[in-house]
């Protein structure tokens, strides 16, 4: 900790931007967690039309300043469903903490009632004839879909041109899963999804103050989401609170046979572990070389998380990061592009205005075809150890916490966060991010902290999020908008 | 394409235009204008990659064969260090969903 960095852990805390004035009924409700609003939803306090009303009209009133959607959902439809929930719920079939809850996914994910465009001209009438896996769990649940967010072409990208950070609506959301995040951060629904093939759900949670959790490799399904590359991609839950992301993540989880990739593991009950602490856990650590490539701030806030974690009974220690850990990004970087590469094949062959005229996409896919499939194969042999040594790493610890990274949100970057952020991509093993403070200069800007765990563990990394989010405030803060 | 050295400090790589568009025409990729330099630019990044990643020591034939990835928890007995170190229990049976 440099001297700059030595503020009290109440003058980081008095660092909070103030308080908002008393809210009215409308944001009050809009405001409200998946879980604050599920507990009044089942008590019959709270009324879906009301709820739906509320998100409706903040989307009115807010989108076009934020500009979080693609594609909005009928209005009326909404409603309508929101009725059929009340009635449900008014006859005792009440179907669990999403039902009647407003959400929204990612543009890529395929929707029956509203275009699926990936923000690529190529697929811009395209109509799905089914229902992403993702998109059925979620409405089977009782969630109404009231639209899509926004994403760089194709997903491709660590910024969302087109969306506006509700922190600061001249900054980028970060991206790629930007509309999602932004879409949260400000109150237009209770919770959404995204992708993350290299941090894609975590950068924009991150920037946007928000949760943010990639799931294990196989945990959600993703089948009729439009990929990047199908042996990085994951698709989780972006969230209010890690209360909401153990909700989302139940709800969306579990094996699908349409998806080869989907894994049968047991789901587990993740709000039911939820409160169990983390007294006598071991936190590993990143060593001091890696923590010294973060940006002062995000390791401060990182410094002050951890101590958070040792009054909570836990451990913390430094562990060494895999060996092979420098070739990791170049492993993700080479594997992500040459699957997208094959998955564009085709396309390709068509004339290149097709993308559009302003398309970065294709020329990377471009140069994603022109390597050699040798390179691709050493690639994956490569990743193969590095998953080894991160199941031994784990065998140490039972969470590995990182600093988060700066984004696109911040002209400053941040280096190596891609590294940390991509390792769980390629591992796939599952990781989150918390806000864990906010900048030291202005504008203030969220920050966050990331967690990971072994696989199919999310319920502990759930815990270890729940542990620490209720021993701050940071999640309770809100943008000004 | 001149890859200069591979291994632990591979050296700058550069690949030119008219090879991209030979390679692009060999696949039935049209090109538009700039196209060529662009890949080009891109390519050599990638490249670039590649020559880290054959600078990682692998026995490749002692590698872990690819399989995706993590779909399924690996067997114990090719992890023993997996289960050996838990401080948290796994959930009981009552606390998983089918």
């Amino acid at each position: 900790v440099t001297s700059e960095q030595r503020l009290s852990r109440r003058d980081f805390i008095r660092r909070w931007i103030p308080p908002l004035g008393q809210p009215s009924v409308d944001e009050e409700m809009a405001s409200l967690t998946i879980a604050e609003a599920g507990r009044r939803l089942a008590a019959r306090d709270l009324s879906p039309v009301d709820l739906m009303q509320a998100i409706l009209s903040r989307i009115q009133r807010l989108d076009p300043k934020i500009g979080a959607f693609v594609s909005l959902a009928d209005p009326e439809r909404c409603l309508d469903r929101a009725r059929e929930a009340e009635i449900e719920i008014g006859e005792g079939r009440y179907r669990g903490k999403l039902h009647g809850i407003p959400v929204a996914v990612k543009d890529t994910h395929y929707t029956r009632l509203l275009p699926t465009t990936a923000r690529s001209p190529l697929l811009a009438a395209f109509n799905p004839s089914f229902d992403a896996t993702v998109v059925a769990k979620l409405e089977g649940a009782g969630a109404i879909l009231v639209g899509k967010t926004n994403l760089p072409e194709w997903s491709f990208g660590g910024g969302t041109p087109g969306t506006h950070n509700p922190w600061d609506i001249t900054r980028d959301p970060g991206g790629s899963s930007g509309g999602s995040a932004a879409a949260v951060a400000a109150d237009l629904v209770l919770g959404a999804t995204g992708g993350d093939t290299s941090g894609s759900i975590r950068s924009p949670a991150l920037a946007c103050g928000v949760v943010g959790l990639k799931p294990t490799f196989g945990r959600v399904s993703r089948r009729g989401v439009v990929p990047i590359s199908w042996t990085l991609d994951h698709v989780g839950p972006i969230s209010k609170c890690v209360e909401d992301a153990a909700v989302l993540l139940a709800g969306i989880a579990g094996h699908d046979p349409h998806d080869p990739n989907s894994a049968s593991n047991p789901v587990q009950v993740y709000t039911a572990r939820l409160r169990r602490g983390i007294r006598g856990w071991t936190i590993g650590i990143p060593s001091e070389a890696v923590l010294a490539t973060c940006a002062s701030d995000t390791l401060y806030a990182f410094q002050q998380a951890l101590t958070v974690f040792r009054e909570l009974g836990a451990t913390v220690r430094e562990v060494a990061l895999p060996t092979i850990f420098p070739a990791a990004q170049a492993c993700q970087r080479l594997i992500r592009i040459a699957e997208a590469a094959a998955y564009h094949r085709l396309h390709l062959r068509l004339p290149p205005e097709r993308y559009g005229p302003t398309s970065a996409v294709r020329r990377q896919v471009v140069a994603g075809s022109l390597l050699p499939a040798a390179a691709y194969q050493r690639a994956q042999l490569v990743r193969g150890v590095f998953i080894q040594q991160m199941w031994q790493m784990f065998a140490e610890i039972d969470i590995l916490a990182t600093p988060g990274w700066r984004t696109a949100a911040d002209a400053q970057g941040f280096p190596s966060a891609p590294v940390l952020s991509a390792m769980f991509n390629l591992s796939g093993f599952p990781a989150m991010v918390v806000p864990a403070g906010f900048t030291q200069d202005e504008p203030t800007l969220p920050l966050g902290i990331q967690m990971g765990c072994r696989p199919f563990e999310e319920d502990v990394l759930l815990a270890a999020a729940f542990a620490y989010e209720q021993a701050t405030e940071w999640h309770g803060r809100k943008p000004v908008l | 394409v001149n890859i200069g050295g591979v291994g632990r400090d591979p050296a700058p790589i550069s690949i030119s235009p008219r090879a991209v568009s030979e390679l692009c025409a060999l696949q039935g990729i049209p090109l538009g204008e700039g196209d060529a330099e662009a890949v080009a630019a891109i390519l050599a990044e990638y490249l670039q990659l590649v020559a880290t990643i054959d600078a990682v020591e692998l026995d490749a034939e002692a590698a872990p064969p690819l399989q995706l990835m993590i779909a399924q928890r690996p067997e114990v007995p090719s992890y023993p260090h997996v289960t050996s170190s838990l401080t948290h229990s796994t959930a009981p049976p009552d606390q998983v969903q089918s």
